[in-house]
């Protein structure tokens, strides 16, 4: 098969092209800015966006890009390029496989967990991306559309998990709640990228919503205890967890305490829900207006903490993102497998001197 | 976000020039000077166009490099590196200050060159190495400097992450100067030469190893080297990657102890002895780089700090050039 990854040159997408490639697969990377970098040594070839055209026709389109650079306002636009360059690298005919996320269910997995389409909420602009995406490759795709929902992807060098929790271990920042030891809801990156080649595989699995997290039932305590080990530290733990995402109206009850109208804005930005109104409200204001607020240093140069408060919820979620995937795959990469490759890179990172061992 | 103070008395912010409208200037200047009570008037880049669209979204106007060049105020020299020798020299006016971006020459020859000409013209020659504002490299410095751990041994860099800065030139690469040894890596050096209190002097360096993974510009890249420095010699091992993230961290290892230094903004230092070790929370850090680019223009454009005058910074040159110039071993 002529297989087409959009957004392959990211962290999930260069063990999806290494996967495809062993299996024989010809697999085209399309890249933007050095993303080619990437992409050297996979066996994939790779093209530019205004190189699609002359693309040998795909057999499968497998997207993992998303907006995960600009302005949140602009995330809708960014859907949109995306989701066009994936049609023209599809064609007609090709099957598409969307790559989401758990967090179409909130970073609590608050909403309902379905093995199909989710209905669009306000939420934090990471989650509403997402969601959005999986609605608009719906409507575009149908039948020839298969979406896969990851759980938190853990492996060597994850810079969202492996190497982030690392980081709070090595200087001595939260890596949980107290007495609130979240399910991991992990997936190895290797069997992540095994599904996905299995996926583009099977010719009959269109329109349906699977979901992997693997390692799902394993607390995160399981995964960072031999991190801390390895790295000889104590892990530290949060007293309490953030508070939950309230109400439009209690949000906005709390911004507006002892502030001043453009940092009362930009306090509502920063919230769930509150900020997903105020973007569908920049979104349709005059360009000039956004331009003169974004000159002004206290509204571009924001220093929320939202990130780590988000961490935290994720390290802390109390509900098990229940794996959704087709009888005949099985995960080629164990729990001690995944370790044992964590490890290697702990001393390769420089966190550690020596290999941690083969045991987690 | 704090505000600068207002300069030559007046109710204007002070012009800044800049040479080199791509993305470091678009994505980081052109917000962060602003923030730091500046204003961005002239602009320039080789490619008109690029110029004009620069200009435009600072509310500025492009200019040659003769306009430029005779136009009052400090200029900021953003450009790839292999420029910035010759754009340093043909800029220096008597009391003009001249930030070049990192890094700052390819040699230390050059560097010397440089220092030397800004002197005798009387111009202040700044090098933007904004990660020497870091609260946790300067806690870690003021502690080292102090004497309390003794005399530096050791320093382990290590800093690797997933490539994806969006180049206009592609010199990144393109240029033989624009691996990441020269690229990302000079911060990574600097800030542990800065920690290490080792920003002082030139050290003597003998590269033991170099290891690449292709012809510069090289993506990732280890170096074993030895500097002789004032109280003895120190070793330095170098780790540096554009494809996976690395610890992000320098290690500085002393007489009586160690120390990790975040390569980031973070507010932590982890201090190591001989029963364990603990981690000490520094004030002023935080996530996000804009606030430390302010502080860096402040620093640089009104207090004219010593830590950023280009003297300070050929130590980390001599340490590239070494490196850079070695026999690759692997």
């Amino acid at each position: 098969m002529h297989v087409i990854v959009v957004g392959g040159a990211g962290y999930v997408g260069r063990f999806v092209c290494c996967a495809l490639v062993r299996r024989g697969h010809q697999v085209t990377v399309v890249v933007r800015g050095p993303g080619e970098i990437h992409v050297a040594g996979t066996g994939a070839g790779v093209c530019r966006n205004d190189e699609i055209a002359q693309l040998e026709q795909s057999d499968v389109v497998i997207n993992l890009a998303f907006p995960n650079d600009g302005p949140p306002i602009e995330d809708p636009a960014r859907n949109q390029a995306i989701l066009d360059l994936v049609g023209q690298s599809a064609g007609t005919s090709a099957r598409v496989i969307l790559v989401s996320t758990l967090a179409v269910f909130g970073y609590n997995l608050e909403s309902p967990q379905v093995a199909a389409s989710t209905p669009r909420r306000r939420d934090v602009p990471y989650i509403e991306a997402k969601i959005s995406a999986e609605h608009e490759f719906s409507r575009a795709f149908g039948r020839r559309l298969t979406v896969l929902r990851l759980g938190n992807v853990w492996g060597p060098a994850s810079a969202s998990w492996t190497a982030a929790i690392a980081d709070c271990l090595l200087f001595g920042e939260p890596v949980g709640v107290r007495d609130a030891d979240g399910f991991s809801n992990a997936t190895d990156v290797a069997n992540a990228a095994d599904l996905l080649a299995f996926l583009a595989e099977a010719s009959d699995l269109g329109g349906r919503y699977y979901h992997l997290a693997e390692l799902g039932a394993m607390r995160w305590t399981e995964l960072i205890a031999p991190l801390a080990r390895a790295l000889h530290v104590d892990p530290i733990l949060a007293r309490e967890r953030p508070d939950e995402a309230g109400s439009l109206a209690e949000e906005v009850l709390e911004a507006l305490r002892g502030r001043g109208p453009l940092s009362l804005v930009r306090t509502l930005a920063e919230r769930p829900i509150a900020g997903s109104y105020v973007r569908s409200v920049a979104r349709v204001a005059p360009p000039a207006l956004l331009r003169a607020l974004r000159r002004r240093p206290n509204f571009t140069a924001s220093q929320s903490d939202g990130a780590d408060a988000d961490m935290l919820r994720v390290l802390s979620c109390p509900r098990q993102f229940e794996t959704v995937v087709p009888g005949e795959w099985i995960p080629p990469v164990s729990w001690n497998e995944s370790w044992r490759a964590v490890s290697s890179w702990l001393q390769r990172a420089g966190y550690t001197e020596t290999d941690a061992g083969e045991e987690p | 976000m704090p505000s600068a103070p207002m300069l030559n008395g007046g109710t204007h912010p002070r012009d800044v020039a800049i040479v080199g409208c791509g993305a470091v200037a678009r994505r980081l200047h052109a917000k962060t000077l602003p923030a730091a009570g500046f204003r961005i008037r002239l602009v320039h880049d080789i490619r008109p166009e690029i110029a004009e669209s620069f200009a435009r979204a600072v509310g500025g106007r492009a200019a040659t490099l003769d306009e430029i060049q005779n136009a009052p105020g400090p200029v900021l020299i953003a450009t790839p590196p292999r420029t910035h020798r010759a754009l340093v020299e043909r800029l220096l006016a008597p009391s003009r200050i001249v930030i070049c971006e990192k890094p700052f020459v390819a040699t230390l020859a050059d560097a010397l060159a440089l220092v030397q000409r800004g002197d005798a013209v009387g111009a202040w020659i700044g090098v933007a190495h904004f990660r020497r504002t870091f609260p946790a490299a300067r806690f870690a410095r003021a502690l080292i400097t102090s004497g309390a751990l003794g005399a530096v041994r050791h320093l382990d860099v290590a800093e690797g992450e997933r490539f994806s800065w969006p180049t206009i030139t592609a010199y990144t690469t393109a240029d033989a100067l624009g691996g990441v040894l020269l690229d990302t890596g000079s911060h990574a050096v600097d800030l542990a030469l800065f920690a290490a209190g080792l920003d002082h002097h030139t050290p003597t360096i003998d590269v033991h190893d170099v290891r690449r993974d292709k012809p510069e510009p090289a993506h990732e890249m280890e170096a074993h080297v030895s500097l002789a420095v004032l109280h003895g010699h120190v070793t330095l091992r170098l780790r540096l990657s554009r494809y996976e993230c690395l610890a992000n961290r320098i290690l500085i290892r002393c007489e009586h102890g160690a120390l990790a230094v975040p390569l980031s903004p973070r507010g932590r230092v982890r201090v190591y002895g001989p029963d364990g070790s603990s981690v000490m929370a520094v004030e002023g850090g935080g996530p996000g780089y804009a606030p430390f680019f302010v502080r860096q223009w402040q620093e640089s454009l009104v207090d004219r700090a010593d830590w950023f005058h280009a003297r300070r910074f050929l130590a980390v040159t001599a340490v590239l050039d070494a490196i850079t110039t070695a026999r690759v071993m692997g």
